[in-house]
């Protein structure tokens, strides 16, 4: 009897031991980041829509808590506050971000181009929108830029009025606004709905630029540079899947903003997709230079516009992974 | 010790609670040295700014403040129309209400922003403003004006009653004096419930104006201090029209002791 009470304790105290051996090796390989997007931008970032959806980055050991914003600006306050590790948004706000003195740093491009200003049926060619009123998502928004230059490289006054980009087709046919400016595939959506038509694209006004960016948290980068290049690496290989899986993405874009599919095709055509990502770097400096301009980035805080871009934009984790100079 | 004197003290210890939280401000600010933690100095520069040159679009900040008051007023002034009536009616009626608070109670609790999809689908520009501010000034207004008519005095109503007084004549002379201290109480709480709404209801978007507008834009490029003054405006604002309040509710309700906010 006492024999068996000695091997039932041997059992348990090894039962034990390799459990908590096995859960402290779970443990410590696992590691958290919190990932930030921005809401039904899955044609702007098609890359971590995929991560997200296929669990890309769990299957490489990562836990992730997803956070969805309604613009970019959004996200950089939540990565401000330390809240957000990882996100994916226009490249303005990074730069506003970054202009403020916060250390977030660009990893990769997301897409190219992508934006387009919709208009009421009446408003036929560009000098007809002087004295509109057009809708953006926000002043620190690369779309509200946008039409800043649109403004004035011709010469207009337009008003820019701030809204949630997925209520600028109803501010749109109420007549509240003369036009809007959104990334795919609102503008699309509207047209699809008869409320106006495409009079610029993004392409129209800076052909090229870049639009929505991979951004990261600097002192991760410093405190943890292979999760950082995990994270990379990763999401290069959504990147990738992406490319070579088309229609599978459209259809999984569909889903997730509700739209039609012929809808998401359409805008699709609006928006690059350069491979490998490397971010278009004289369209983000002239739009830095329009950001200090407006006073977005306040004047004084960038004396040196090459040097404020290799503080923000770091490519070679990119090179490094893609085998190709930027 | 005389009421003047009184009144210069109360003053006095105001000004010094402000330099005190102002001091603390400053040396916190000083502690974090982070441009989301900005010093008085900082935020009395933006104020400058903002008030001088305007914000970043070129929108003054009195264009921002008018814009804001506006709404406000004919938000609050539509809540008052329509909170005040129906609370008496309510009041002196309660089957009114007893058969009618399987709507008007569960409304109550669905907070303005809730609105704000239907609101921008259903309503335009302005109208919207006040929709959503009428949300949240009308309830403090309707209920305190509901309960106080259920609480005037009764031997004040009997010995109407016993001198044969009508109802019309009771309502007049008694439950209508008698309510009133309650309504602008009700009145300010309903006041202060329009200002929290401002932010949300300037949050839809479609206007550049307006100090929750204001306070988005600088939110946008990370601005603390232009945010500060934005939320201090607010502040100082309501502080204004709640001391006028108190003070109209001191001169007309005068012969009620017990009124005694301040």
């Amino acid at each position: 009897m006492r024999q068996m009470v000695s091997k039932f304790w041997l059992v348990t105290a090894l039962v034990c031991a390799f459990t908590f051996t096995t859960t402290c090796a779970v443990f410590a390989a696992e590691k958290e980041i919190h990932f930030g997007y921005l809401v039904a931008d899955q044609l702007h970032s098609p890359a971590v829509m995929i991560m997200k959806e296929k669990k890309m980055l769990e299957a490489e050991g990562i836990k992730v808590t997803w956070g969805e914003f309604l613009a970019g600006s959004y996200l950089m306050q939540h990565m401000v506050s330390g809240e957000i590790d990882f996100g994916s948004g226009g490249c303005v706000p990074v730069m506003i971000t970054r202009g403020q003195g916060v250390d977030v740093v660009i990893l990769a491009s997301a897409n190219t181009e992508g934006s387009s200003i919709v208009v009421k049926n009446s408003i036929q060619t560009v000098k007809d929108m002087d004295g509109t009123n057009i809708g953006t998502p926000g002043i620190g928004s690369i779309q509200d830029a946008m039409v800043e230059k649109v403004a004035k490289d011709n010469s207009l006054k337009i008003t820019r009025k701030s809204m949630k980009v997925s209520d600028m087709p109803i501010f749109l046919q109420k007549g509240e606004i003369d036009g809007f400016i959104a990334w795919a595939p609102h503008p699309a959506r509207a047209v699809d709905l008869g409320y106006g038509h495409e009079i610029l694209t993004s392409h129209d006004i800076l052909p090229g630029h870049q639009c929505c960016v991979l951004v990261a948290n600097g002192e991760l980068l410093k405190k943890d540079p292979e999760l950082v290049r995990t994270v990379l690496k990763t999401y290069l290989n959504a990147y990738e899947w992406f490319l070579n899986n088309i229609d599978e993405a459209l259809a999984m874009m569909a889903t997730k903003t509700g739209m039609k599919p012929e809808v998401v095709r359409n805008a699709l055509k609006t928006v690059l997709y350069p491979n490998p990502p490397f971010c278009n770097v004289p369209s983000m400096k002239q739009m830095a230079e329009g950001l200090v301009e407006s006073d977005k980035i306040q004047k004084g805080v960038i004396t040196n516009m090459d040097d404020f871009m290799k503080d923000l934009y770091r490519p070679q984790l990119l090179e490094e992974l893609s085998g190709k100079k930027q | 010790m005389d009421k003047r004197t009184n009144q210069l003290k109360t003053v006095a210890y105001n000004l010094l609670s402000v330099a005190i939280v102002a001091l603390l401000w400053t040396m916190f600010a000083a502690w974090q040295n982070s441009p989301y933690f900005p010093s008085p100095a900082e935020i009395w520069k933006a104020f400058v700014g903002l008030a001088t040159k305007g914000d970043i679009e070129g929108v003054s900040l009195s264009a921002h403040i008018w814009a804001s008051l506006v709404r406000i007023f004919a938000g609050f002034v539509a809540a008052c129309v329509l909170g005040i009536p129906l609370g008496l009616a309510m009041g002196l009626w309660p089957k009114l209400y007893n058969r009618t608070r399987a709507i008007l109670e569960p409304i109550r609790f669905i907070p303005p922003i809730a609105w704000i999809p239907m609101a921008i689908v259903l309503l335009v520009g302005f109208g919207r403003y006040v929709f959503l501010i009428w949300l949240g000034a009308f309830f403090p207004i309707f209920i305190t004006t509901l309960l106080s008519v259920t609480r005037v005095n009764p031997v004040h109503v009997n010995v109407a009653k016993v001198f044969g007084a009508k109802r019309s004549y009771i309502i007049r002379k008694i439950v209508i004096p008698s309510v009133l201290p309650d309504i602008a109480t009700g009145m300010r709480v309903g006041l202060g419930i329009a200002w929290m709404c401002i932010v949300a209801a300037e949050m839809i978007g479609g206007e550049m104006v307006g100090i929750g507008r204001l306070i988005l834009k600088y939110a946008e490029l990370l601005r603390m201090g232009e945010i500060i003054v934005g939320m201090l405006v607010i502040g100082i604002i309501g502080f204004i029209m709640n001391e006028i309040f108190i003070m109209v509710e001191n001169r007309l309700f005068r012969w009620r002791s017990e009124v005694s906010i301040d």
